[in-house]
């Protein structure tokens, strides 16, 4: 009896453990995988990141110099990120925000491919 | 090399089922492999942590028996060996006609066998 | 003298939250027989395996099953390091060994919730997915995602924890901790529950390894295994029993996964105290070739991955049996004989996984 008792008490005068959520958001952890985003400008068009796809969702067009990820196909693994030689693609920790029709993203690049050295980075 | 295996063959199958069940053996499952020549199969159980393969290979389209005499739960992987590489089983007492999990509108009948990839059978992309 | 009815069961059914179908042969309220019917989401993971680059068939492992995701990825990341002759850092173990007892600690408390659920107890359903939430941000925190985690690679793990995470871990241990001996003591101790689970359901030791049970349900029986004990990631190295409860029915598989709560809490402190310096993945070169079995307990159950490689990009064949596949036999077994109002209980307390299942 004492015991409901408490638990009444506690509940009285604690708060409410969820969030009013549209108007209050709570901030994605700094490691959270949300979504990939490219950074065209350091592109090298290697391919790396096709070829290291799970979801077969990125296209890299070398001689028309874009590059497209379907994000619906992604899955946030984040292989690009890793085997990205130049940064080019970075991992954003906010989610996708929904969207009325499915597109790939596509990215062009302007002017002639940067000839950033692969090996600065460390990485292969 | 998989570790604790023991071939046999298709005739003793039965009787070393039995000897397992008296020892009180658990069965864990039962693998069946394409091997190109015939289906490789594998009896795996288990006891105190203790892994047992029996192994043995059989034709395309041999039968083999149903070990659910001695261990009732059998039916549910003889029942997948049937689906998916259309292995008969003699003697099952709960069969589900090659529709356990695999359905009447999967596209590719005994999915796991090399003949039902075709020709196609490169590096799929997915859809 | 009444006939018999046949009462299909599912497969949309208020109390599972995946398609199972249960045709059950009644006698009045009773059971006499019951046949279960899989197979409505099966999506044909084994044969995708096969032509896939083995490196990119981790990701696909890992999407078997929805909860249980990291033990997937662990399971094939495990087998082909055998496959390769790998050896794994130790820091890279211990890490794993963190994160499957998360993995394990959240599907218990979901398990929890949808028990209390379908006891119809709404707000105690509502306070375990509230303890739960604790363990989902230790994931988001520590590995970037809250389902599908793709922090285990083959040769380590992709992820290392920082003093920050460790912090984070520790901090969010003893919240949950406090939070879960609230949830225990409600479930230990309330008459309603105990009422709808005692002596429900019953699965003796003998029928147990007969009908080849695993898992919470073999050992709710009296039977001590744990795939644990054979010591893969850091498991060896650390010190844990195997929880066992001896009345054979519903409520004692339920208090065994309450106390396997306790015990990864346990582990995972220990885990973090033992953490060793220094690298966290090492290069695989070359491909796989030959053909192995690697078993890991699952929050399910015993899980077994075999892997049989031919030395080229793609393996030959990938099986997969999942924990719900291997105690469907015991369910039948205990479903017979119970009345109508149980099956919902008795289904739920072996907390099947049909997604899993299906592969």
């Amino acid at each position: 009896m004492f015991e409901m008792l408490n638990t009444i008490l506690k509940n009285l005068f604690s708060g409410p453990v969820t969030r009013p959520y549209p108007a209050q958001r709570r901030e994605p952890f700094a490691s959270t995988r949300g979504q990939i985003k490219s950074v065209i400008e350091n592109c090298i068009f290697c391919m790396r990141c096709q070829a290291a796809c799970p979801a077969n969702c990125i296209v890299v067009d070398r001689k028309e110099q874009t590059w497209s990820v379907d994000p619906y196909r992604c899955i946030v693994c984040g292989m690009c990120v890793e085997v990205c030689p130049t940064e080019a693609i970075i991992m954003n920790r906010h989610y996708r925000d929904p969207v009325k029709h499915r597109e790939p993203i596509v990215k062009h690049q302007e002017g002639p491919i940067p000839k950033i050295n692969p090996k600065a980075k460390g990485i292969n | 090399m998989l570790a604790g295996v023991k071939e046999i063959t298709k005739d003793d199958l039965l009787e070393e089922v039995q000897k397992l069940a008296g020892e009180n053996w658990r069965l864990i499952s039962i693998t069946g492999t394409d091997t190109g020549s015939g289906i490789d199969l594998i009896y795996h159980f288990d006891q105190e942590l203790t892994l047992l393969n029996l192994r043995f290979q059989i034709d395309y389209g041999e039968t083999i028996p149903s070990i659910t005499p001695y261990y009732f739960c059998a039916f549910v992987p003889e029942n997948e060996l049937k689906d998916f590489l259309g292995v008969e089983v003699t003697n099952l007492p709960v069969d589900y006609q090659h529709l356990f999990i695999i359905s009447e509108l999967t596209p590719v009948k005994i999915p796991l066998l090399r003949k039902a990839a075709g020709d196609d059978a490169g590096e799929v992309k997915p859809e | 003298m009444i006939g018999k009815t046949v009462i299909p069961f599912g497969p949309q059914h208020a109390v599972f939250p995946e398609p199972f179908h249960w045709r059950l042969v009644m006698e009045e309220e009773r059971v006499l027989d019951a046949i279960p019917g899989i197979g409505y989401m099966h999506r044909g993971i084994e044969q995708l395996a096969t032509r896939m680059e083995f490196a990119k068939t981790l990701f696909l492992a890992e999407r078997v099953c929805g909860i249980c995701s990291f033990m997937h990825a662990l399971a094939y990341a495990e087998s082909l390091e055998k496959l390769m002759d790998v050896e794994v850092p130790p820091r890279a173990k211990y890490l794993r060994t963190i994160w499957a007892e998360l993995a394990r600690l959240q599907s218990h408390l979901l398990w929890i919730g949808l028990a209390a659920d379908a006891f119809g107890f709404e707000s105690l359903f509502m306070q375990a997915w509230r303890v739960r939430e604790y363990v989902m941000d230790m994931v988001e925190f520590t590995e970037g995602g809250r389902v599908m985690t793709s922090s285990v690679t083959i040769g380590g793990v992709r992820r290392d924890l920082h003093e920050e995470a460790i912090e984070f871990l520790l901090e969010n241990l003893d919240k949950l901790e406090v939070g879960f001996e609230e949830v225990y003591q409600v479930f230990t101790e309330d008459p309603l529950i105990k009422h709808r689970t005692v002596g429900v359901g019953i699965l003796s030791k003998e029928d147990s390894i007969r009908l080849g049970a695993v898992g919470p349900t073999l050992r709710g029986s009296g039977v001590a295994q744990d795939m644990r004990m054979l010591g893969y990631a850091a498991y060896g190295e650390l010190e844990f029993q195997p929880v066992v409860e001896d009345s054979c029915d519903s409520y004692a598989r339920m208090v065994v996964r309450l106390k396997e709560c306790f015990q990864s809490i346990n582990l995972i402190r220990q885990a973090i105290k033992k953490l060793p310096d220094g690298d966290v993945l090492v290069k695989v070169r070359g491909k796989p070739e030959g053909e192995v079995v690697t078993r890991i307990e699952q929050p399910r159950g015993e899980l077994l991955y075999y892997i049989k490689a031919n030395g080229t990009k793609s393996l030959e064949r990938f099986r997969i049996r999942t924990p719900t596949l291997s105690n469907l036999p015991p369910l039948m077994h205990m479903i017979k004989g119970a009345c109508l109002a149980d099956v919902p209980v008795i289904t739920l307390s072996i907390d099947t996984c049909i997604a899993c299942t299906e592969r």
